[in-house]
């Protein structure tokens, strides 16, 4: 077990081999804090509750932001807390990590630079380390970031862990499964 | 007491009649409003001619030497081999008929086309009994007369041409081989355009009228860019024309975001140093260029081209880095580039940035555009800041192209000194006119009997020779022909990736700006002379061809040559060196020939079969000749190499691909 971390400029490193990977998002200072901020909150909840009587209630509840009214002055400490103490957006596993990783950012850097907006695909436990899989990613982060000025492509970096080749898938996806349902990262299949 | 008489300015106005129309479209927020009238000499007083007049070539609208900025590149250059061999014949050869479809030329106030900060006109409407007049600035006006209740359609069009420029944007080569047969045609018999029309004479009368339509602008949304709009239109019209050379169309594009980028270049260069012979410039550049890359570069001035450039652009800022790993050599598939990732880091101001760019997946190569041309100034502003520099800096400062243009300014010197009045005329107008007069003297259609064209053409030779033999002589113990095969070699797609995709590599992770100064300075480190011997000697045994797909043999072999401490290649990764793909080639030549000799079946042959002795006998000659090559042109060579296991290495990979 071999765990690295790999800014998206040098994801031709990776190994073609079995493994985890978590996204991550850094932060520069030409993001503005607040939409920064906006990225990890969930825009809306659909909640569906029960009352007396069998009685239903159900509906989309918005996020109602928190608003920063005072700035953070030390940007520099502000960069480096974040690049070390983020949670992952995305936990995934795949048979070929370089694969995956570059069909992920290639379709990221489509998505996001598309002039058009297809609806989001939606992905079962059999799409994991697909294709499909990547595009679920990258619509859902890419309608999240496509205006905010200073998050882009460069603000990816990537954790792996590279695994023996021949690596069980059906252990590989257990793994997954642990991780995103206790982890929850904001953009993780749904 | 008297009011002093002031001799009022001399107004040309040129009345013509005809119809008024309207093209919009409800989803466009520019209208192209035209007029549909003729041009003809009939009548020497009428608006007709004066308007056929001013249908001129755009030479005779700004000299090349004022070219400031190539933001003002509307039409492609007037080929007059065209207008003389193939137009006006058309006219005049007896046949039953003969017929120009109608001119389309734009109505542009005087003074946008050398970017002296004029404004467009807006419409200012007045009402009178039976007409209504649109008045646009001083520059032109529009009567329309009423039919029935309304106006229009018919209506006169006055221009004044004092204050306006009348562009052809399409049809210049028609308009002008009709000026030429109404006796308009700019034909100083001592002008070099005029050997073109040596053999043709002007009838005495020509009465044929050529239909012009006339467009102007108008916007309720949006500032109008006429040279922009005029652009678009000249893109999308010549689709169907003669094709337009790629380099003209890549100077032209407004919405591509490398074509952009390249015009950019172009105008800084056109700035910065015009036609000037001892540093980096328009006379290098080729901007005229008329023809694909695939039938020639350029004349022997010249080092780049707008097509190389946009090629090298889309590699160096849109690729993914698929090939910039020390082992790979060669592209395998040209896919997209359209990352992102590099123009990101670059563009990233408020005012421009990656917002402000999109990825058209409509366009076969899927390529990056710009989102809204209200952005250009500020895109180009951020290009000069912070790419500009890089460009223009390995163009200029690297010493081997210095050379090269410590020859053309000793060209320049000898043009005033002791050139013929032939060659100082070719100087001037063939490599400093930037009108591709060169391609169209050097590559029309040879005339037995026009001994005019034949003398200039050789006065272009003799040019051309005396750039490659000052230039040779500036590279002591080089030939001539070696000197003039490497500069052959730069002028290459291959080249000019191989070279700024080495500069990638090198710069690793940080921006440009900081790490071009020292990357030119490592090229630098290398004699111009030693430049000649490795584009000559090295680069043939590692790149046999000139395929742009070899472009990561030429990255890899700069960066070999400017390593320090091998920090690329080193004995750990020898066969990945460009030193060890040539050592392979050697011992996979001795190997076949040792097959051959012991009259073998490769699929039978283990390496046990060959003695250690010949092994060591190869590996030793392979290395020898590689160590060199690279000696001789004072480049360190790679110790402490293990030869033997090496040269094993190269003969298990043949005998494994043979089972």
């Amino acid at each position: 077990m071999n765990s690295k971390a790999y800014s998206v400029r040098k994801l031709q490193e990776v190994s073609e081999v079995p493994g985890i990977y978590a996204w991550y998002l850094l932060y520069n200072q030409k993001i503005d804090l607040q939409a920064y901020h906006s990225v990890y909150k969930q825009r809306q909840l659909f909640s569906f509750l029960k009352g007396n009587l069998q009685d239903n209630y159900q509906g989309t509840l918005s996020a109602q932001p928190y608003l920063f009214d005072k700035p953070v002055q030390d940007l520099n400490l502000l960069a480096g807390a974040i690049d070390v103490f983020s949670p992952p957006i995305y936990i995934g596993v795949s048979n070929n990590l370089k694969r995956r990783l570059l069909t992920h950012i290639t379709m990221l850097n489509h998505i996001l630079y598309a002039d058009h907006v297809e609806d989001i695909v939606d992905i079962i436990e059999s799409d994991i380390d697909s294709d499909k899989e990547s595009k679920h990613f990258a619509q859902r982060i890419s309608s999240v970031i496509k205006g905010i000025n200073g998050i882009g492509l460069n603000s990816f970096r990537v954790k792996v862990i590279e695994l023996a080749p021949g690596y069980s898938s059906t252990m590989l996806v257990e793994v997954e499964n642990f991780l995103n349902r206790t982890f929850i990262p904001y953009y993780g299949r749904r | 007491m008297e009011t002093p008489f002031i001799e009022p300015i001399n107004k040309i106005t040129i009345d013509t009649y005809g119809l008024i129309g309207s093209f919009e479209i409800d989803n466009k927020s520019v209208k192209v409003k035209y007029f549909s009238t003729k041009a003809s000499s009939r009548d020497k007083s009428s608006g007709e001619f004066a308007l056929l007049k001013e249908l001129k070539p755009m030479r005779e609208r700004v000299p090349p030497n004022k070219l400031k900025n190539l933001n003002s590149l509307l039409q492609r250059d007037l080929s007059d081999a065209r207008v003389a061999t193939e137009l006006v014949p058309y006219l005049k050869k007896p046949s039953k008929i003969a017929f120009f479809p109608a001119i389309l030329a734009v109505l542009i106030p005087s003074g946008f086309i050398m970017n002296e900060g004029r404004d467009y006109p807006t419409p200012e409407y007045k009402e009178l009994s039976s007409k209504k007049i649109t008045s646009y600035g001083d520059c032109w006006s529009l009567t329309a007369f009423q039919t029935g209740n309304s106006y229009g359609p018919l209506g006169m069009l006055s221009i004044d041409s004092t204050q306006t420029d009348i562009i052809v944007l399409d049809g210049q080569h028609r308009a002008n081989a009709f000026r030429f047969l109404c006796g308009v045609f700019a034909n100083d018999d001592a002008d070099i355009h005029s050997a073109f029309y040596q053999d043709i004479s002007v009838p005495e009368s020509f009465n044929a009228e050529l239909p012009v339509t006339l467009v102007w602008f108008e916007s309720e949304e949006q500032a109008i860019d006429p040279t922009l709009i005029s652009r678009n239109l000249f893109v999308d019209v010549n689709n169907s024309a003669r094709k337009v050379s790629n380099s003209r169309n890549i100077l032209l594009n407004d919405r591509e975001v490398t074509c952009l980028l390249t015009r950019f270049l172009y105008s800084a260069i056109a700035r910065k140093a015009s036609f000037k012979s001892e540093e980096f410039s328009l006379l290098h550049s080729a901007f005229d260029i008329d023809s694909e890359l695939t039938i020639r570069s350029g004349n022997i001035f010249t080092l780049t081209n707008p097509e190389l450039i946009e090629y090298t652009i889309s590699w160096f800022l849109f690729d993914w880095g698929t090939y910039d790993t020390l082992e790979k050599y060669r592209v395998s598939r040209e896919n997209a580039r359209n990352s992102l990732m590099n123009f990101e880091n670059i563009f990233n101001e408020l005012s421009f940035n990656r917002t402000h760019v999109k990825i058209n997946e409509n366009t076969t190569n899927k390529v990056v555009e710009l989102k809204n041309s209200d952005k250009i100034g500020y895109f180009e502003n951020q290009f000069i800041e912070k790419l500009l520099p890089v460009f223009y800096g390995i163009f200029n400062d690297f010493h081997l192209f210095r050379q090269h243009y410590t020859a053309c300014r000793i060209v320049e010197e000898w043009r005033k000194t002791t050139a013929s009045s032939k060659e100082r005329t070719i100087w001037d107008t063939v490599f400093r006119g930037g009108e591709g007069l060169y391609y169209t003297l050097v590559y029309s259609q040879n005339n037995p009997n026009n001994q005019w064209l034949d003398d200039l053409r050789k006065a272009v030779e003799d040019v051309e020779g005396k750039l490659s033999e000052e230039r040779y002589k500036l590279f002591p113990n080089c030939t001539k022909a070696l000197v003039d095969q490497a500069f052959e070699s730069i002028r290459t797609k291959a080249f000019h990736v191989g070279i700024f995709m080495a500069l990638k590599v090198f710069n690793d992770e940080e921006s440009f700006l900081d790490s071009y100064g020292e990357f030119v300075q490592r090229l630098n480190q290398v004699e111009p002379s030693h430049w000649i011997y490795i584009l000559t000697k090295i680069k043939p045994e590692l790149i046999p061809s000139v395929d742009p797909k070899s472009w990561p043999s030429y990255q890899k072999l700069i960066l070999r040559i400017i390593q320090s401490e091998g920090k690329y290649y080193n004995a750990g990764n020898f066969l990945d060196s460009p030193d060890g793909k040539i050592f392979e080639q050697k011992v996979k030549a001795k190997f076949t020939a040792w097959v051959e000799n012991e009259d073998l079946e490769i699929k039978d042959i283990k390496l046990e079969h060959i003695k250690i002795s010949t092994l060591e006998a190869w590996a030793q000659d392979a290395k020898a000749f590689v160590d060199d090559l690279f000696k001789t042109a004072n480049i360190p060579i790679i110790e402490k190499v293990e030869r033997v296991e090496n040269a094993k290495s190269v003969v298990n990979k043949l005998l494994n691909a043979n089972l």
